[in-house]
């Protein structure tokens, strides 16, 4: 039904998908998928891979006949699974699709389903200033009693997602990739801002924490927007 | 498995166009033509699947290689004395001690099945070796401390999974010792020149255990990656309710997303419908068996083989996190 992999077609798909990793890890575009130390690890596995490439493409692309003695009596020698075809796909999906980094779609799905972690440093806010924070950092500290953020002015930058209730600040926290995305909301309190941001549009606003508003599990804690700027998509769009 | 008679003649693979020139024709055709071919895939649910697809290929691949790597170092490089002194000779209580070996090798699943594979080249009892893989995913320092930081309202949740999966482990180890040459292990090792130097050995060895498992780890990828991205999440809440349901539902979805194990953590934490025990069994089966798991292993082990270790092993997970849950939270 499906031919068996070649020993020069093993070596192909092996150059190619190594050719993919290396190419992910050197622009920024590995980013959309993993997370930002993982850019060494998947450069390096890619250059091992074209190594391990150009013994079956150049070297000694016919060794496949001597390999009937395996030990096991099968006699599959070389032979690799066939399943391993699937090593091209990838690499045409990365190329042709190009999967862009996830976005509305998703935090839909993970909406308000992951508990906000404590972050590493809780440092007092400043009064007068604004602080920068990420949005689940918000979430937690809202979570924890909203004390903390009183009366003080914080910016927030994450995409618009939308539902019957009004808007909110999004942004999605990978833990090791991009298969375990967690989405944290903060919700724009209503009529803080006259024209709502098409849906996936980037903002970065400032505003002050609406006392009251997400202290338990599953409530959007809200933010009463000050300022609010449309910007282009970041870099690093997770957290 | 083809039998070597029905191999084609080596005179088929000399023809002028073979199949690499047609698998590098196609792809060079896919890449070239993409630009018509996107726009017909652009759809938000198809890229999402992708994005994860790619993403738990690319995420786990480091971790694929560096065990691979690690594994023909066994293989090739190891002397056979190091590993007599660092392997007990009676596996009864090889299985334990590989259990606590665990705690060393932090790292992802994926690269513990070519080093479990590899161990048994070298002659270390199946029963160890399969311990080995079970315990390194789950009871690893990284892996504890991620879940003391998901659970802080749990403090008992690390220990409780720390017991229960290195039980399991060790249980399962004790099972696959007692159905010594009754359990149909194979071991593909690459077919090696005894001619070939040290250095091609070791580089044969890494490229054949690799091709063995990669081809599996993209299949297990994509079939999670559906998962993620086209089953409704109120279907899962609606499972929630009951206290069985939920520890099945758990299980089977550890099973299905195939999650890596140090980030797991958060993603249980989230499960707020569900009992703490329930987290637990999620917390045990994942690492130890998912289905990018079950398909590499039966890559590398054999299919009869992982027909019967697949089922033991969920089976264990759960009963031995149900009993740890109810014990410790």
């Amino acid at each position: 039904m499906v031919a068996p992999v070649t020993r020069q077609t093993q070596g192909l798909l092996l150059a190619f998908l190594g050719t993919v990793l290396l190419r992910l890890s050197l622009s920024d575009a590995y980013l959309r998928y993993v997370t930002e130390w993982m850019k060494w690890p998947v450069l390096v596995s890619g250059v091992v891979m074209i190594l391990l490439a150009i013994g079956p493409i150049f070297l000694d692309p016919d060794d496949d006949g001597h390999a009937h003695a395996d030990g096991d009596g099968e006699g599959h020698g070389h032979r690799v699974p066939r399943v391993t075809w699937l090593l091209v796909l990838p690499g045409l999906i990365t190329f042709v699709i190009s999967p862009p980094a996830l976005g509305s779609y998703l935090a839909e799905r993970r909406l308000n389903q992951a508990a906000a972690a404590e972050p590493a440093v809780v440092a007092d806010l400043e009064q007068g200033a604004t602080t920068t924070m990420p949005l689940q950092e918000y979430v937690w500290r809202a979570q924890s009693g909203g004390q903390s953020m009183a009366e003080r002015t914080i910016e927030l930058t994450g995409f618009v997602t939308t539902d019957d209730a009004g808007w909110y600040v999004t942004r999605l926290t990978l833990g090791c990739c991009a298969a375990d995305a967690r989405a944290f909301r903060v919700a724009v309190e209503e009529g803080s801002v006259d024209e709502v941001p098409a849906e996936d549009q980037w903002v970065t606003v400032t505003g002050s924490y609406v006392p009251g508003t997400g202290t338990q599990f599953g409530q959007d804690p809200e933010i009463a927007v000050e300022t609010l700027e449309q910007i282009e998509k970041p870099r690093q769009t997770y957290e | 498995m083809t039998d070597s008679t029905t191999r084609p003649p080596r005179q088929a693979r000399r023809r002028a166009i073979g199949q690499p020139e047609i698998v590098a024709l196609g792809v060079l055709a896919v890449l070239l033509g993409g630009r018509w071919i996107a726009p017909l895939l652009d759809v938000p649910t198809l890229q999402t699947w992708s994005t994860i697809f790619v993403a738990i290929v690319i995420q786990s691949t480091p971790f694929l290689v560096a065990g691979v790597v690690l594994s023909a170092f066994i293989s090739i490089l190891l002397s056979e004395r190091v590993l007599q002194r660092v392997v007990p000779k009676r596996p009864s209580l090889g299985v334990p001690v590989a259990g606590m070996a665990g705690i060393g090798l932090p790292g992802c699943e994926c690269a513990a099945v070519p080093i479990a594979g590899s161990l048994m080249r070298r002659g270390v009892a199946p029963a160890v070796a399969l311990t080995f893989l079970l315990a390194a995913p789950a009871v690893n320092p990284v892996v504890l401390v991620a879940t003391a930081v998901a659970f802080p309202d749990t403090p008992l949740m690390w220990v409780a999974r720390f017991v229960a999966s290195f039980s399991t482990a060790v249980l399962v180890g004790w099972w696959v010792l007692s159905r010594t040459g009754r359990l149909p292990i194979m071991n593909r090792a690459p077919a090696l020149d005894a001619t070939a130097s040290k250095r091609e050995r070791f580089v044969a060895t890494v490229r054949h255990d690799f091709l063995h498992a990669s081809g599996f780890l993209v299949l297990g990828g994509m079939i999670a990656a559906a998962v993620n991205s086209f089953v409704p999440p109120a279907v899962l809440d609606t499972l929630a309710g009951q206290a069985l349901v939920g520890i099945v539902t758990m299980a089977f979805f550890a099973f299905i997303v195939a999650l890596c194990s140090e980030t797991d953590a958060f993603v249980a934490a989230s499960f707020t419908a569900f009992s703490d025990t329930a987290k637990l069994v999620f917390l045990v089966v994942g690492p130890a068996m998912d289905i990018k798991l079950a398909a590499m292993e039966a890559g590398t082990f054999g299919v009869p083989f992982a027909r019967q270790f697949v089922p033991v092993v969920i089976g264990t997970a759960m009963v031995v996190a149900s009993l740890v849950g109810w014990w410790l939270l």
